[in-house]
């Protein structure tokens, strides 16, 4: 089985459109005080963070969850490019930094890399996210392609709506 | 060798053939024949892949005798899917905490600017 995908990578892809100008959100994304008051899931906030924004550099961050679950994550940044383009490497870790398996059940590739790019759309931004696993193994790269919803076209909107999981 | 059922459906899905097999059961059922079609490979091949599909409870096949049609089976797929959509999900709320943050700081510039 050494051939998981033929051709390209598999890629996570969202995004969103911010109404906001394009230098305003690059620095909500790279600078702590602002980082801290957006990222996180519905309910978190972020708790301890240290934000080394260079190449090489990392975001290490505690997340506290609502139900009092306590998270850790960071990114590792490959690629700054302001405005309009951070490339990074995401995934869980622990508390000294180190990436580290996800905390949630499910098999999850310990690292994501992940290309966030901005585009001004005459006073608001386009933002574009995509991710796929780095150095995963066979298994988990080929559920993260296998996953994507479209692969099963129909199928994801039932698989959308099987969001019940998370409160269990 | 996996030991719990959800490595068993990573397993499953590592192989192209078989994913291959998924998407086409998306679309419906379809008997062993209909599914070597479009591979070059032997119907006992395909029946191989049938099974370890089935063990890692992503397919169901009827049991009437002669043509056991297979069918895709989406609670199997549950599992994996979660992750992606966890994932998902968690860019999204963020996506929505970063609007209503530039909302704010524009807002309390704007007031700024004003007095």
């Amino acid at each position: 089985m050494n051939s998981t995908s033929a051709g390209a990578n598999p890629v996570f892809k969202t995004g969103h459109r911010a109404k906001a100008p394009r230098d305003l959100v690059w620095r909500v994304w790279t600078e702590a005080e602002h980082l801290v008051r957006w990222w996180g899931a519905t309910g978190c906030t972020v708790g301890k963070c240290e934000l080394d924004l260079r190449v090489d550099g990392t975001f290490h961050y505690q997340l506290m969850f609502p139900n009092g679950m306590e998270v850790w994550g960071k990114f590792v940044f490959r690629e700054i490019t302001a405005p309009d383009r951070l490339v990074f490497l995401n995934g869980f870790s622990n508390p000294e930094g180190e990436f580290a398996a996800s905390p949630f059940p499910g098999d999850w590739p310990r690292q994501m890399l992940t290309v966030v790019t901005f585009k001004d759309q005459g006073g608001e931004t386009e933002i574009s996210l995509t991710s796929e696993p780095f150095n995963a193994t066979e298994a988990q790269q080929a559920t993260f392609e296998a996953t994507i919803p479209s692969m099963f076209g129909g199928w994801a909107g039932t698989f959308a709506r099987l969001d019940d999981y998370l409160k269990q | 060798m996996p030991t719990d059922q959800l490595s068993e459906t990573f397993q499953a899905l590592a192989d192209p053939t078989r994913r291959a097999i998924l998407a086409r059961l998306a679309r419906g059922e379809a008997s062993v024949s209909e599914l070597s079609e479009p591979f070059d490979m032997s119907l006992p091949a395909v029946s191989k892949h049938l099974k370890v599909l089935e063990r890692a409870g992503l397919i169901e096949r009827g049991r009437q005798a002669q043509w056991r049609p297979c069918r895709l089976n989406g609670a199997g797929l549950k599992p994996a899917f979660d992750w992606v959509e966890e994932y998902r999900r968690f860019w999204e709320q963020s996506f929505d905490r970063l609007e209503a943050y530039l909302e704010e700081i524009q807002n309390k510039d704007a007031s700024d600017e004003q007095h």
